[in-house]
This record gives structure tokens, sequence and C-alpha cells, in this order.
């Protein structure tokens, strides 16, 4: 069984691509910047240096892509964009994540036909 | 001179320990992440940052440990399925292509891969590695170096003499299949970083040429350095480095750890940046002797 930490972290490693493709589709972004608004989403980030490997295997799928800028009265920075590919990918998810949260939470409420005979059986109030 | 977060001791042993906890990994994987965690800290943290924000810093990064074991992940579900999905794309595409373009696509994708190969193969060849053995190079240097023992390791630590030139001789080794190149110390924004940080001007480096001793022979003192300098495969060089010391250790007890030295190496067409790691052997000790002698609010202080 998973225990409670591994179930949350595992729930985390697998909606952070997605996460971090989210927030690109609103605009480029360096790498701290994200760190910050992945991190102001609580509990989507648990350390920030995983987010460079993700980044980088992103980009290696073609979903992103990064560049260096060098504002005026900045410190040249990397900044990561989102693709074409990287948009249908979160386009494709979203539709999926709805279906899949609604499916999980009626599980996990018993609101399923055979969650409800269940509960029925146990004794659960509903 | 304001310091970058590189410069703090607690930094640079992290960067360590993620060098160790990355080995294994191809260089240019390795390389860029270092780079990714060294910019991000910089951005991170303010210019003259204090231990603890320092330390703060460090923590919410995550071990190097776990951070190698990120970067050894293989690809998520979703992106291995737009993966797979694109692969598809391009299969029926070539399915549907006329025999002459096929035969064609085939020559193409096979001279890709063949140069992509050996692209590959000289992109991740082993990077120079420290040969086990290091002194100062200046008799001065050498006659007060203090030997001690932490934590299992033996430490060798030698007096700062600021404004003047200090240098070590190193042993090195070149561990790959092929030849590799010593072009020269790294810069950043212009400034030496041949251990990480700043407070090392005037960067010289020579790498020994094999028979060709000056005259004499017996000591180091007796050996010709060169540079560029190319090592064959699996071959012991010394490599000479002196600079002037422009840092300021300031109090008794003060000092600076010298744990990896960074160098240009050239692999076939590329070069890139080595690390050498060094261990924690060597440091320079505080306080520095080069008070600023013109009258200001610097009189007498550490420059």
């Amino acid at each position: 069984m998973v225990g409670e930490g591994g179930a949350l972290t595992e729930l985390r490693r697998g909606v952070l691509a997605p996460c971090v493709l989210a927030l690109l589709e609103v605009r480029p972004r360096f790498g701290l910047e994200l760190v910050r608004d992945l991190a102001a989403a609580d509990g989507l980030l648990t350390s920030d240096g995983t987010v460079y490997p993700l980044l980088n295997r992103l980009r290696d799928a073609e979903l992103v892509t990064s560049e260096w800028r060098d504002d005026e009265g900045e410190r040249a920075r990397r900044y990561y964009s989102i693709t074409e590919a990287g948009k249908q990918s979160v386009k494709a998810f979203r539709a999926d994540w709805a279906q899949f949260a609604a499916t999980v939470g009626a599980v996990l409420n018993h609101a399923t036909p055979g969650g409800a005979l269940d509960a029925a059986n146990n004794g659960d109030e509903r | 001179m304001s310091r970058t977060a590189v410069d703090h001791g607690d930094v640079r042993v992290y960067l360590y320990r993620l060098d160790i906890a990355m080995r294994g990994l191809p260089a240019v994987q390795y390389r860029e992440l270092r780079d990714q965690i060294i910019a991000h800290l910089d951005d991170a943290l303010p210019p003259e940052a204090d231990d603890q924000q320092v330390a703060a810093a460090l923590s919410q990064l995550g071990s190097p440990a776990d951070l190698a074991a990120e970067a050894r992940a293989d690809f998520g579900p979703t992106i291995r399925a737009v993966l797979a999905a694109s692969a598809r794309r391009k299969w029926a595409l070539i399915a549907g292509a006329r025999t002459r373009t096929k035969v064609l696509a085939a020559v193409i994708v096979l001279g890709l891969v063949t140069g992509g190969t050996y692209l590959g193969v000289l992109l991740s060849a082993p990077l120079i590695e420290f040969g086990d053995s290091s002194v100062p190079w200046y008799t001065r240097d050498a006659s007060r170096q203090v030997f001690a023992t932490a934590d299992g390791a033996q430490q060798v630590t030698f007096p700062i003499r600021s404004g003047q030139r200090q240098g070590f001789l190193f042993g090195i080794y070149n561990p790959s299949n092929f030849t590799e190149t010593v072009r020269g110390p790294v810069t950043i924004y212009g400034t030496n970083a041949i251990f990480g940080g700043g407070g090392f001007d005037k960067v010289e480096m020579g790498v020994s040429v094999p028979n060709r001793v000056v005259a004499g022979g017996g000591t180091t003192r007796d050996v010709a350095f060169t540079l560029p300098a190319s090592i064959p495969p699996h071959q012991y060089r010394l490599l000479r480095i002196t600079w002037l010391s422009t840092m300021c250790l300031e109090g008794k007890g003060s000092g600076f750890l010298i744990d990896n030295l960074y160098i240009r190496v050239r692999v076939g067409w590329f070069t890139r940046t080595d690390v050498i790691h060094l261990g924690f052997g060597w440091g320079l000790s505080g306080p520095s002797t080069h008070p600023d002698t013109q009258p200001g609010p610097n009189y007498n202080k550490c420059l």
C-alpha cells in the first residue's frame, strides 16, 4: 500500500510537468520565477531543484524551448517558453484531468454504484 | 567587488556534492543542470547573503542526491505518451513515402546517426581527473604549509599572501580514449573562475611537456610547461597554476577552501569546461596581509 507521503509525492511528480507547461502557456518564465509560481500553489513543489531536470526533459521532448535574454539592468537569464506541441499536451491533459479527478473523487466519496453498495453493506452513513 | 552565490563556502560545498552525485551522467546534461542551479542561487540570493539565507536556499533546493536522482529519472507518462504519438505520426509519414524518398531518407538518417553517435561519444568523454598529487608551487608557501586531518581526510593549508603570486602544482590524468587538450583557465564575465570564485587574478597555467627537462632534472623546477597542451589517452601530466591573490580573508582562523579546479579542455571538435575534483584537501588561510595604505574610508582595511 502506498503511504500518505508516498502517494502525494507520486501525484506531485505526475502533475508537475503539466503544471509547468500551463504556467508557460501564460508567458515565458525564467527558472526562479517558475519555482516561485509553483511554490505559491501550495503543496505542488517539495524542493526547488526538481524543476530543472524536469524542464530539461520537457525541452528534450520538444514541449518547451529555452533562450537566454539579457534585458537592460537585469542579469542574463534563461527563459523557458512553451512550444505548439507543449500547448497540445496541456490541452489534452486538461481534458483527461477533469475526467480523472471526477472519477477519483467519485470513488473516494463512495459515489459510484459499487461504492454506494459497499458503503451500505459496511454500515457507513451517507 | 560584490560576491556571487558561488563565492559562498556552503554553496561551493553543495556544488561539490552535486558534482559527486551526478557522476555517471552525460557531461552535457551534468553541466547544464549545474549551470541552472548556480543561476537559480544567483537569482534567489542577495549579493551579500548571510549564512542563514544561503542555508535556507540550499535546503529549499533539495539534497544533491535527490537532484541527481531526478536528473536520472525516466520521462513521466504524459511526456512518454506525447513522444509515442509523435513517433507514430512520423512512422505514418514514412510509410506513405515513395521508395526513392525512403532510400534517400534512410541514407540521411544513417549519416545523422553515425555523426550523432560520434558527437555523443566525444561530448561524453570522461573529464580530466585529479592525479592524486599536488604541492604549493612557491618554496615560501611550501615551507609554511600546515598538515591536518579533518573528517578522515588530510588537509593542507598555507597562508594567503595577498597582492602576491601564489600557486599549485597538480597531477592530472586523462582517463578517456581521446586526446584531450588543456586550453586554459575558465573565465566568467571576464573574471577568472579557476577555483569557482573570484580573488584569483592574472592566472597563468601550464601543462608539463614530457621528456623536455630544461636543465638538471629531478625537480619540478626543471620541467617545461606549455599551453595549450594535448594529453594523450590514459596519460598523466603536471598542471601548474599561479595567480595573484586578491581576495580578502579577514581575521585569524579565516580561510578559503580549494576543492574544484575549472579548466577549458578541447576534445575533438568541442571545447568544454572540465571540473577537476580536488577533494577537500587544500586551503588558503587568513588573515590577509594586504591593507589599503591610501588615506580614506578603507584605510588599513583588508582589500
